[in-house]
């Protein structure tokens, strides 16, 4: 998992849009809150825009599996039932075209087996900002 | 053999009430006998004073067995007060003086009134408290010095010399029938008592056995509710307070995006969320204290180093391949070893080294921490709350607490709970 740092956020927002067409954005937490405003984000985020926004993991691999194109997943990690990290192991598993970028309002020391599930990064729920979702984006695609 | 007036003081156990009351039975019942054996045995001689011989040493042993029979039954009085010990040493005194004027005035049948003096307090013990048990044996050898003394070496009354010997005949064996009467009284006494007390140790030990489990059960529950209680804590700060303060941050910083163009505003923006995000490192901290979200998802293979790897001085940690244990001993062994951590970083120095080891077999957990300090006193410490407090917890789920210091060498502290770890 890279976990980012200013010099990309820095990088990618003075780059712009990574293209003309538009990047579908899953949000997938059950925290209604949090939800609304990584909504936000994804909407202030230029490049990309809010296809759903869904309160649990299976929910957000049926949305992956509708939409066409690469898709970028903001999945909360600890969700009741299906974990986001569980959900994040199958959508690798199954090898769908999206890219998860993992958030949690918990420490990540705290946090088990987020490291080998296949998310392209962590990030703490309070530093998701839409460069900061530019960059991940920009530095997986690179990758 | 229990005391009377300690059975009164535990007080509502049926069986302890079933002995008192059956101990004042025995009582009464050895007052009136002794009383009635007096008083028949003082009508006897009268009436051989009036039929067989009109012997002065007939109306002397009257006079005794009659005095005494009346001032025995006045034992009567403090045993229904529930004065046992009173009564039980009125019995003695009135035996004693019983015993010693029949050898005074029957020298030749001393050892029947030794007997008759030994009696009473051998039947005393139960009801009288060890300090009254010494004064009633110290008053029993000085009877039975006196009755030897006034058996062996005197006849100064010469009274029963003109007895018949069939009348003595009848006299020592009615005396020796009467005192074997009373002897198989406290005997009886004896073994009913001894019984009861049996079966009430054993009732009470049931009893307290059942208390014991019963108190060690409601214990658990209450570390169980304690848990419970503290991770629904540390749920609700993470998806309350938590949630809604870091959907507040992420809002301010678009905020902030948005008024770009007004420098004034971005500023004060910036701060607010600086504010907010030590406001939420705060919460996260108060809420992984109260309960590591590691630890109820991975157990302590995980939590132990993560907590480690907290403190300052860092700690080396081995914990390979700790298995998952039943939740209240996860939690239980967890906080004892942030107990001991935190002891070592403040008594073992900024220089010392600091390691812990935990061992997951099929039958324990082992877990132990030890640092290369200058040691503690464990004496000074024990009472303290920190040990005591980690006894206390361990000791809810069946583990111990064992605490090593050699001075300049270091301290160890082992916390294990023979208990297995949780299928697969």
């Amino acid at each position: 998992v890279g976990l980012h740092h200013s010099a990309n956020v820095i990088w990618a927002t003075k780059m712009g849009p990574m293209s003309s067409e538009l990047i579908n954005v899953v949000v997938a937490d059950d925290h209604p809150a949090f939800r609304a405003a990584a909504a936000e984000v994804v909407s202030a985020a230029e490049g990309f825009v809010l296809a759903s926004a869904v309160e649990s993991g299976p929910e957000a691999i049926a949305e992956i599996t509708r939409l066409v194109g690469p898709v970028l997943v903001v999945m909360d990690v600890q969700m009741p039932g299906m974990t986001g990290v569980a959900a994040t192991r199958e959508i690798h598993d199954r090898h769908l075209n999206a890219t998860v970028v993992l958030v949690s309002g918990y420490d990540r020391r705290d946090l088990a087996d987020i490291n080998e599930c296949g998310a392209a990064a962590f990030v703490p729920k309070e530093d998701l900002t839409p460069a900061l979702l530019t960059a991940i984006w920009r530095e997986h695609a690179a990758s | 053999m229990l005391r009377a007036d300690r059975i009164s003081s535990v007080g509502s156990s049926p069986s302890l009430v079933a002995i008192r009351a059956r101990r004042l039975r025995s009582l009464r019942l050895y007052i009136i006998g002794d009383t009635v054996a007096c008083e028949v045995g003082a009508l006897v001689c009268l009436l051989l004073y009036a039929t067989a011989e009109p012997s002065v040493f007939f109306l002397w042993q009257a006079a005794d067995l009659a005095g005494c029979g009346g001032i025995i039954v006045l034992a009567l009085r403090p045993a229904d007060r529930g004065d046992e010990e009173w009564a039980v040493t009125l019995l003695c005194l009135v035996n004693w003086f019983l015993a010693i004027v029949g050898a005074l005035v029957t020298p030749h049948i001393g050892t029947v009134m030794a007997l008759a003096a030994v009696i009473p307090v051998v039947f005393a013990m139960p009801y009288v408290s060890l300090s009254r048990l010494r004064q009633l044996m110290l008053g029993t050898v000085i009877s039975l010095i006196a009755i030897g003394i006034l058996s062996r070496v005197q006849d100064v009354s010469q009274l029963d010399t003109h007895i018949p010997a069939a009348l003595e005949d009848v006299l020592v064996i009615g005396t020796v029938s009467m005192i074997a009467l009373l002897i198989l009284l406290v005997v009886w006494q004896a073994y009913q008592d001894l019984m009861q007390t049996n079966n009430t140790l054993y009732e009470l030990t049931a009893d307290l056995t059942l208390q014991a489990e019963k108190l060690a059960e409601s214990r658990s529950r209450l570390v169980a509710a304690t848990d419970n209680a503290r991770r629904r804590i540390e749920r609700d700060l993470h998806d309350g307070a938590q949630q809604q303060l870091t959907a507040l941050a992420v809002r301010m910083d678009l905020a902030g995006r948005a008024l770009s163009e007004h420098p004034q505003a971005e500023t004060v923006l910036g701060a607010l969320s600086a504010d907010l995000r030590s406001a939420i490192r705060g919460v996260r901290d108060l809420a992984h204290g109260i309960y590591p979200p590691l630890l109820a998802d991975a157990g302590l293979r995980l939590a132990l180093p993560e907590a480690a790897a907290r403190l300052e001085p860092a700690c080396s940690v081995g914990v390979c391949d700790v298995p998952r244990y039943p939740t209240e001993i996860e939690v239980a062994v967890y906080f004892c070893c942030l107990e001991a951590l935190s002891n070592a970083a403040k008594h073992a120095g900024p220089e010392a080294q600091t390691e812990l080891n935990a061992v997951g077999t099929d039958e324990r957990l082992m877990v132990t921490i030890s640092d290369d300090g200058p040691g503690i006193e464990i004496g000074a410490v024990k009472n303290g709350h920190g040990l005591r407090n980690m006894a206390d917890r361990l000791a809810v789920v069946g583990g111990t607490l064992n605490v090593q210091s050699t001075p300049e060498q270091g301290t160890t502290v082992t916390i294990e709970v023979a208990r297995p770890p949780l299928a697969g």
